[in-house]
């Protein structure tokens, strides 16, 4: 798993340009034109998609945002769910470290 | 020119050609050399537009249900459906013509049109403002949709949702409702004047008889309509009488996806309409037990959301 270390590590959408989404009550459906997969984010992953949506972040800012957005603390629970987040993201190729 | 206009379709059955017949955006040639069918479809059409074969009209899907062999018809009869040639599906029972028709028709135009998003859904529309009726088998749309469609409200569909790309309405088919088992007793019991054909037995949806559209769904049926609410029905027969709750709008999406038999075909095109009807309408789930609760828990959300959008 990842330390400390990648707090830094940039992220970024990968094909902006694939996607098509509409955001519901805080939940995003996201369209992608590569798979023609469907994918439900809900607050917590559109909290993230959003963010990143606006620009390469890093992992210190996501964690961050994402306290703001949800109202809740900065600890390590939230560190993790937003890695896992990003993982999954990074997985369905919604989102990729920036070059 | 309407079905009753014309040469009879029992005319088919001599002459084993067919009728072009005006389907809301769709035109059918549609033949048969089985007489029973040829008389339900004069029954169940009456008021479409219709053209003798000898007319040049031109079809977007040439269809029919024919004897499988003329031997066959003597022995233990079976019936085939066609579609521009070629034979889609195996053999039924005779006595299953209609069915083999109907549902026909529905593939066809499921898995052929290019020019709507195409939803298993129940569509009734009043003022212009649809109710779409989105549910699997067995889920009791057919048969709220027929009650609805019996309290005044306009038939788009029973089936079939035609959802346009681009102007985001609801295109009409307004063709016979399929109705199963203990629902056709209920909906003759609703309706005594309700013209309906003898039910068919042993399908594998069990008893099935199709309810005449009315005339005036018939005679309105280029009129589209726009969607103003999604209600996901649910019958229980151990239910509540009638319980509507909001659905929210990802979780409708997906079921709208799930029930269009096309989506895929569209990409981004369809996931834009699909996500711009559920952004127009107000979503809910709706469980049911009694008909007449079913029907007053809708029209008063209908209202609501018609209201709202007017002010």
């Amino acid at each position: 798993m990842a330390g400390a270390g990648d707090l830094d590590r940039m992220w970024t959408i990968e094909a902006p340009q694939a996607l098509a989404w509409r955001s519901w009550d805080g939940e995003i459906l996201l369209y992608d034109d590569r798979t023609g997969d469907v994918h439900h984010l809900d607050v917590a992953s559109a909290a993230i998609f959003e963010s990143v949506l606006t620009g390469p972040r890093s992992l210190r800012d996501l964690v961050a945002s994402t306290a703001d957005r949800l109202e809740v603390v900065t600890d390590s629970e939230l560190d993790g769910m937003v890695r896992e987040i990003l993982r999954v993201l990074s997985q369905k190729r919604v989102v990729a470290p920036a070059p | 020119m309407a079905v009753s206009d014309n040469p009879s379709f029992r005319a088919l059955k001599r002459s084993g050609r067919g009728r072009y017949l005006k389907i809301g955006p769709f035109v059918f040639f549609v033949s048969t050399d089985i007489a029973p069918l040829a008389a339900s479809i004069e029954l169940l059409y009456e008021g479409f537009a219709v053209w003798p074969d000898s007319s040049d009209q031109f079809a977007d899907f040439h269809v029919g249900v024919h004897w499988r062999s003329r031997l066959r018809r003597f022995v233990r009869p079976q019936a085939i459906f066609e579609l521009d040639g070629i034979h889609p599906f195996l053999p039924l029972a005779a006595g299953q013509a209609l069915l083999m028709l109907e549902g026909g028709m529905n593939w066809t135009i499921a898995a052929h049109t290019p020019f709507f998003l195409v939803l298993h859904a129940g569509v009734v529309e009043r003022n212009g403002r649809a109710i779409v009726l989105p549910a699997p088998p067995g889920s009791g749309k057919s048969t709220l949709c027929a009650a609805l469609v019996q309290r005044g409200w306009r038939l788009l569909s029973d089936e079939l949702a035609l959802l346009s790309f681009e102007a985001g309405t609801l295109s009409a088919l307004a063709r016979p409702i399929s109705l199963k088992n203990e629902s056709i007793d209920i909906i003759q019991r609703r309706a005594p004047g309700s013209v309906m054909t003898a039910p068919i037995s042993d399908t594998v949806k069990g008893n099935v008889a199709y309810l005449k559209p009315p005339r005036e769904s018939v005679a309105r049926i280029a009129e589209p309509a726009l969607p103003a609410l999604v209600v996901i029905p649910k019958y229980l027969r151990d239910g509540p009488g009638a319980l509507i709750e909001p659905k929210s709008k990802p979780e409708t999406f997906k079921e709208l996806a799930d029930s269009a038999y096309n989506f895929g075909l569209f990409g981004r095109r369809g996931f834009e309409a699909l996500a711009n009807l559920v952004d127009r309408c107000a979503c809910y789930d709706l469980r049911f037990n009694n008909l007449d609760e079913a029907i007053a828990v809708c029209e008063t959300a209908f209202g609501e959301t018609v209201s709202r959008t007017v002010a």
